[in-house]
């Protein structure tokens, strides 16, 4: 394009003579208008350049020196709400660049907060159950929804399934208070869990088959079986003891 | 039936008031001394305060005690005793920004730690609620915002474990036995955890309409089997039963707006408590054999405001104590 460009825009350090005329050209003209700048100062440097020179360092208001404890204390706490969006950052804080609250933070800051990470994720062991529905319910389920639903609206039954349990009808409501009924009366009984079961699932079906009878007592107990089974034998005895 | 306290001639009666000159939500009361009640304030600001009731049945007073009385930074999200009667310290704790354990001497109370869990800032997710577990009393189970549940041991000081207990924020946390608590959440699910195996959770309960929060859960203690929970905006009580998961026992439903508290008797397995912002506080037998309509509730008291908050404890098992507005009252049982 122009013999001005093509001949070489400047780039590196900036002189005390490039920063004059730099200064002077703003002064003059004020700043925006960024394209003209390097014509109206006479400088070889791209308008970019410029611009950015101005902004980080020949602006007259911009702070020098080191941050003060106020302003390292507000640079923390936006970089907690903000991340690393620097220009919101020194846009509350006056007199400092964008750029030099990223250099600030780049160089002080993060190294001291890459060492005490490190050290969290040594030591963090947060864990997570998984959750578990006791099969003998899911197969329950199952056969209600064969009694009461098409075909077409069968779930399949798998370990991820919460939402299979969703909708309760009036005849469940009839069932939870006979299961209720029978479980009060007996309350002292040692192994009314077991007998309960097995009663109310011979009582509530009418599609039972023995197969299917066979499948819940399996499952009944396999529920028993699981890690909860201890806390039930004692559970039972403080129901007694209560 | 307000009772005025000042009395000429004491006499006893069945309701015990206290104007507290702000709104009061946490209550707790104290195993170790009956007679104390803590109540914290609900300001929704960053100073709020806890002061320390005396409470005498027979002259029908509740008073506080001026020297027994503390700020507390954000509203308290509950406050509880010590549940052991004998402890060598009367320690109270609180839960709100952090798990705070304040000593309760005879004419102060200093803050005896701040539990914080996070390492790596000042800040941690707000605690919505927290159970001390009665047969391990060095034991406190926390439920925060930020889905976990974490267990303290208290004497020392720090985190036993800490869960990721839900798939949204959990808000309440119930201690069956030692080693067993049960939370509620916002995903709607009642879930079940037991120490020596936290690789899995039981759920025993979810929501019937999918993510209708549930708010509070309460662990009978003279029955473990049975735990009631309530739903967000709801005036159903759910009583569930461990051994029959997803299947409620018994829905409670009598009141006529959202429940917002609900306890146990502390000495009979059989009976709750509810109460809620239709002003009212009901007791409830649950029977062995249910009515065809459902449960009704054995006694009702109106208490003129919504009641935000309901305590029945071991300490006092003929009291029931509720909160509404800037008033909190003792009821007789």
């Amino acid at each position: 394009m122009e013999d001005n460009i093509s001949s070489g825009v400047r780039k590196g350090t900036w002189t005390p003579e490039e920063d004059a005329l730099l200064k002077k050209c703003i002064e003059d003209y004020g700043e925006g208008k960024w394209h003209l700048v390097p014509i109206r100062a006479g400088l070889k440097r791209c308008r970019k350049s410029c611009r950015l020179r101005w902004l980080n360092y020949l602006k007259p208001d911009i702070k020098r020196g080191q941050f003060t404890t106020d302003e390292v204390d507000l640079i923390v706490r936006l970089h907690k709400l903000l991340g690393n969006r620097w220009s919101l950052i020194a846009g509350r804080l006056p007199g400092r660049t964008a750029n030099d609250v990223k250099n600030f933070w780049n160089s002080h800051i993060e190294k001291t907060r890459r060492a005490k990470v490190k050290k969290i994720i040594s030591h963090s062991n947060i864990l997570r159950p998984r959750p578990r529905i006791p099969s003998n319910l899911k197969v329950r389920w199952l056969r209600e929804r064969r009694e009461t639903v098409p075909r077409s609206n069968l779930v399949p039954i798998n370990n991820e399934g919460p939402e299979n349990y969703k909708q309760h009808s009036s005849s469940e409501a009839k069932e939870c208070i006979r299961w209720w009924n029978n479980l009060l009366e007996t309350a002292n009984m040692e192994n009314v869990m077991v007998d309960e079961l097995e009663k109310q699932i011979g009582e509530t079906s009418t599609d039972l088959h023995d197969q299917d009878n066979a499948i819940l007592e399996g499952d009944g107990d396999e529920f028993i079986d699981l890690d909860i089974d201890v806390d039930f034998g004692e559970l039972m005895r403080f129901g007694d003891e209560g | 039936m307000d009772n005025s306290t000042q009395e000429s001639h004491p006499r006893p009666e069945n309701v015990v008031s206290f104007d507290s000159p702000y709104q009061i939500y946490a209550m707790a009361i104290s195993a170790a001394n009956r007679r104390r009640i803590a109540v914290g304030s609900f300001i929704e600001e960053l100073n709020n305060r806890v002061d320390i009731l005396s409470f005498s049945e027979d002259s029908s007073y509740l008073k506080p005690i001026p020297a027994l009385s503390f700020d507390h930074p954000y509203p308290p999200t509950k406050l509880l005793f010590n549940p052991s009667p004998s402890a060598p310290r009367n320690l109270l704790a609180s839960s709100g920004d952090f798990l705070r354990l304040w000593e309760i001497k005879d004419a102060s109370i200093d803050n005896v730690s701040t539990l914080n869990n996070s390492k790596t800032s000042e800040y941690s997710a707000p605690l919505t609620s927290f159970d001390w577990n009665e047969a391990e009393p060095r034991r406190i189970g926390t439920s925060s915002i930020d889905t976990t549940c974490t267990i303290w041991d208290i004497e020392k000081g720090v985190v036993e474990t800490q869960l990721i207990a839900h798939d949204k924020e959990v808000y309440d946390i119930a201690w069956g036995e030692a080693g067993v608590f049960a939370s509620v959440s916002a995903d709607g699910s009642v879930r079940i955890f037991d120490l020596r195996d936290k690789e899995h959770s039981t759920i025993i309960y979810e929501s019937p309409t999918p993510d209708t929060p549930l708010l509070r859960l309460a662990w009978n203690k003279q029955d473990l089997r049975y735990m009631a929970t309530t739903l967000m905006d709801s005036n159903k009580i759910v009583i569930l039963d461990i051994r029959s998961p997803t299947m409620p026992v018994a829905e409670l439903e009598r009141h006529n707006a959202s429940v917002n508290a609900i306890a146990w008797a502390p000495q009979s397995c059989r009976h709750i408590c509810s109460a809620g912002d239709d002003g009212q506080a009901l007791l409830w037998e649950l029977p062995t054999v249910a009515g065809p309509n459902g449960i009704d509730p054995m006694s009702m008291y109106s208490a003129g405001a919504e009641i935000n908050q309901l305590q029945w404890s071991a300490a006092q098992p003929d009291w029931i104590a509720i909160a509404f507005g800037n008033k909190m009252q003792m009821l007789k049982v």
